[in-house]
């Protein structure tokens, strides 16, 4: 028991972190607190059955946290709320804004299940194996998931697509 | 030197994001979330959630009619802790239609309710309707009444109402329904058995108490014996 609890606050300790930046960046701030909470609640509960690379599993359970007890409640995900704000306070300031924006809309042009895909990669930090873990895909079907994102979001960042993008967003945003 | 690499440019992108996480949870409550984890009972999840059918009405008048209503013929309400568990129930009490629940060591009587449970239901009650206590670091419970729609009837073949949402629980020698709502929030609805009318239930709403702790502040203030629901 003791072995247990030491085990457990080590992969506390360790992942706290990576749970709640996974949760805050698809539901809102308050309620990404309750998810990481709960996350690793069901990780106490079930020690067993953690892996001994808890990340994907954990970040696993926090998607499955998310989806059954918030999806009424928070139709909009954060990302699409902070981009009004963004977009609000960012004006045509410095490159970097610019660039920042620009990203961000097209990003939140695309579909959820790619949108999915990329915020694994590309906030999560999850290579193509633990991705697939969160998602309980194989690796292969991730890769093609990923492969399809990917050039989606090119895409959708290539200049000609920029009004376009820009007014899909926005009816996003407000979906 | 702008990289054109789309995850790059959107993994740069979300670093603010990913700043504003860090900052949403600071060391402190970091270690309290982990204390309250590994505080908590380890068997398997259990909780079953059902959708909330309950309209709220607590007021002020019905409740005093029903605590007169159960107290009559009975014991008068005698505080326990409940067989063999060993809570110090020493912190303020907390009233509600005329009941008096102990709640733990440390908890002084509060003027502010425990969250918006009583707001953010439907039909919601007069937030002057509660009565709550809270602790310096962070607990909270608070007591009013539901009252539930649909009749108790007295013939044995009809559909009895639906219960609250939550799983049931002894409390004493009442039927009580636990709802965890989520890592720290739970609440304890206690049905008090009043035949030919609407369902009643005690609410305990309460913020980083255990299952055991909200039974307990539940049984220190009802009678031990229900009243009798037997019909004319």
């Amino acid at each position: 028991m003791a072995d247990d609890r030491e085990r457990f606050e080590r992969i506390y300790r360790e992942n706290f972190r990576a749970v709640l930046r996974f949760a805050a960046t698809r539901i809102d701030p308050e309620r990404a607190k309750d998810v990481a909470a709960e996350t690793f609640l069901v990780a106490w509960r079930r020690l067993d059955d953690v892996p001994a690379e808890p990340r994907a599993w954990l970040l696993g359970v926090a998607r499955k946290v998310i989806a059954g007890q918030f999806r009424s409640q928070t139709r909009r995900d954060a990302l699409a709320t902070r981009l009004e704000g963004e977009r609000d306070s960012a004006g045509d300031l410095a490159a970097t804004v610019e660039d920042r924006d620009e990203v961000l809309a097209a990003f939140a042009a695309l579909r959820e299940r790619d949108r999915e895909v990329l915020r694994l990669v590309a906030w999560d930090g999850l290579d193509a194996a633990e991705a697939a873990d969160v998602l309980g895909v194989t690796r292969l079907a991730f890769t093609v998931r990923l492969h399809r994102a990917r050039r989606r979001l090119e895409r959708a960042l290539e200049p000609d697509s920029a009004t376009p993008q820009k007014t899909r967003r926005h009816v996003d945003a407000h979906s | 030197m702008r990289t054109r690499n789309p995850i790059e440019r959107l993994a740069n992108a979300g670093r603010p994001f990913l700043a504003d996480a860090d900052a949403l949870v600071d060391d402190g409550e970091r270690e309290h979330i982990l204390k309250r984890i590994v505080g908590s009972e380890r068997s398997p999840a259990r909780r079953r959630r059902r959708p909330i059918v309950l309209a709220v009405v607590a007021a002020a008048v019905i409740g005093g009619a029903l605590a007169a209503a159960l107290t009559h013929g009975s014991a008068a309400p005698t505080p326990t802790t409940g067989g063999g568990r060993h809570l110090a129930l020493t912190g303020a009490g907390i009233e509600a239609a005329g009941f008096h629940f102990k709640t733990p060591a440390g908890f002084t009587t509060s003027g502010t309710a425990c969250a918006a449970a009583l707001q953010s239901t439907p039909g919601g009650s007069d937030p002057t309707d509660f009565s709550a206590a809270a602790s310096a670091d962070g607990g909270c419970v608070e007591a009013y009444y539901r009252i539930s729609g649909g009749l108790v009837s007295c013939d044995p073949t009809a559909p009895p109402p639906p219960p609250p949402p939550g799983e049931a629980v002894d409390v004493g020698s009442y039927q009580g329904y636990y709802l965890a709502e989520s890592y720290a929030h739970a609440t304890l609805s206690v049905n008090l058995p009043q035949a030919g009318a609407e369902p009643v239930y005690l609410v305990l709403y309460a913020h980083d108490l255990t299952e055991e702790q909200l039974i307990a502040v539940a049984q220190s203030g009802l009678p031990a014996t229900p009243p009798s629901t037997a019909c004319p």
